[in-house]
């Protein structure tokens, strides 16, 4: 029984002392509003894992890039955290995917991948 | 006696103006031997009703409230397929519009003002039987709440002369998305028929990935699909793209109607997804409305699809698109 719990609390300390990759990535806010993105293009490195902080200044938003794997919703309020590592050099575009308006259609951003 | 359309024939119609007694009529079982006829009766027997010919005519986008460059006519092409459509001598069972009737708007009280707009127009049409799903442009600001408020439900199901249709919502949550609760409802809904069932779904958005950088996909669709593939003969129309477009998902046929409003560009090119700019010298280019036309080839049920141009005859000068332009504002 007392090895059982040494085990867990070594292990505790282990997570606490080595931090996990996500929480050890850059990064990278990207602010949403009706109907763009800022910044309007961000640069990433294949390989590196970073997250993107994704904040809405109103309504809610989505922020979808299929290529790199992320489809998410922007509730206005909070900030939205999206770990990802790109695997594969090039330029993609994320859209917002949650209708938002009149410019809906049109707001987008470059995801850069080098 | 014409034959049913197939692909062939439906490229080589695509284009023509649907002309006085251009309605494509197919006798009733006609031709068919009595094998035919016996295995025509049994399907009807296993489906719950059996299949009789018929045409429905399908229009997508009318967009009504829509202001701006590309196309500054606003409601005059749906108001000329409504009247194409009236003209014919014999009228289609049912009418289909596949979404964006309206266009969104945040004016205090305006968005209902274009839902009423709407069906001022439609009314015209000599056929009643007229079936609704919303575009994320109606329903995707509230989640539907003002739609369903003028146009009831916005998924359903029913029946007529043996096929199924089904009307799918997947603009109503703001994502492209059909949403559990509503593939419950498919799963129960589809529960009743045979894998013979003759089964039509409209809906807005493509349901199957054409260009997701474009929005053109419905997160969800694989999971509509999946529930659909069991079944041999499925057709699923939808708008949204604002052009033709085709596809095969397994067995499953996928077209996409034209708007009345103004077109996009081929999804099959790069490039931005921009409206394609007004021609005044052809003020119905890239628009339309699609004729379908449901037969028999012995037993089986064929969808003959003829994409059908607005007549643009009396506006095709510059005399002519000069008085319809007079008080346009193209700033």
């Amino acid at each position: 029984m007392r090895t059982g719990k040494l085990a867990i609390t070594l292990a505790a300390l282990a997570l606490a002392w080595f931090p996990s990759p996500a929480q050890d990535a850059r990064l990278i806010p990207i602010t949403a509003r009706r109907f763009e993105y800022s910044p309007r293009e961000v640069r990433l490195k294949k390989g590196e894992t970073v997250t993107l902080v994704l904040k809405s200044e109103d309504v809610t938003h989505g922020f979808l890039c299929r290529p790199l794997k992320i489809d998410s919703d922007i509730p206005p309020g909070r900030e939205t955290r999206v770990t990802v590592t790109p695997q594969q050099a090039g330029e993609f575009t994320a859209i917002c995917n949650h209708f938002c308006g009149a410019g809906h259609g049109n707001m987008k951003m470059k995801l850069i991948v080098e | 006696m014409a034959k049913p359309l197939d692909r062939r024939a439906f490229l080589k119609i695509t284009g023509t103006a649907l002309g006085a007694g251009a309605l494509y009529q197919v006798g009733a079982a006609a031709g068919m031997s009595s094998q035919g006829l016996a295995l025509t009766d049994l399907l009807g027997r296993q489906n719950g009703e059996r299949v009789t010919p018929f045409s429905f005519v399908q229009f997508s986008d009318t967009h009504v409230g829509f202001e701006g460059p590309p196309n500054p006519l606003g409601t005059r092409a749906f108001e000329q397929a409504v009247a194409e459509v009236n003209a014919l001598p014999r009228q289609p069972d049912l009418i289909l519009f596949t979404g964006d009737l309206t266009h969104d708007t945040e004016k205090e009280g305006e968005t209902l003002a274009r839902m009423r707009r709407f069906p001022e127009i439609a009314g015209r049409l000599r056929v009643k039987n007229v079936k609704v799903v919303p575009g994320e442009h109606d329903a995707g600001l509230d989640g539907g709440q003002a739609y369903r408020s003028v146009f009831g439900p916005s998924h359903y199901a029913f029946d007529h002369r043996g096929v199924h249709f089904i009307a799918l919502d997947n603009v109503s949550q703001g994502k492209p998305v059909v949403g559990p609760e509503q593939i419950d409802w498919l799963r129960k809904d589809l529960a009743r028929f045979p894998r013979s069932a003759p089964i039509i779904v409209f809906t807005h958005r493509p349901l199957f990935d054409l260009k997701p950088e474009w929005e053109w996909y419905t997160g969800d669709g694989d999971e509509v699909m999946n529930l659909l593939a069991p079944y041999d003969n499925v057709t699923v129309l939808y708008g949204h793209i604002h052009r033709n477009h085709e596809q095969r998902t397994g067995s499953a046929r996928h077209l996409a109607a034209r708007s009345l409003i103004f077109g996009f560009p081929d999804p099959a090119l790069d490039g931005e997804r921009k409206p394609l700019p007004f021609n005044p010298g052809a003020p119905f280019k890239n628009l339309g409305i699609r004729r379908l036309d449901l037969s028999l080839q012995g037993a089986r049920p064929v969808l003959g699809v003829t994409e059908v141009e607005l007549r643009s005859r009396e506006f095709a000068g510059t005399v002519g698109i000069n008085q319809i332009l007079k008080g346009v504002d193209f700033a």
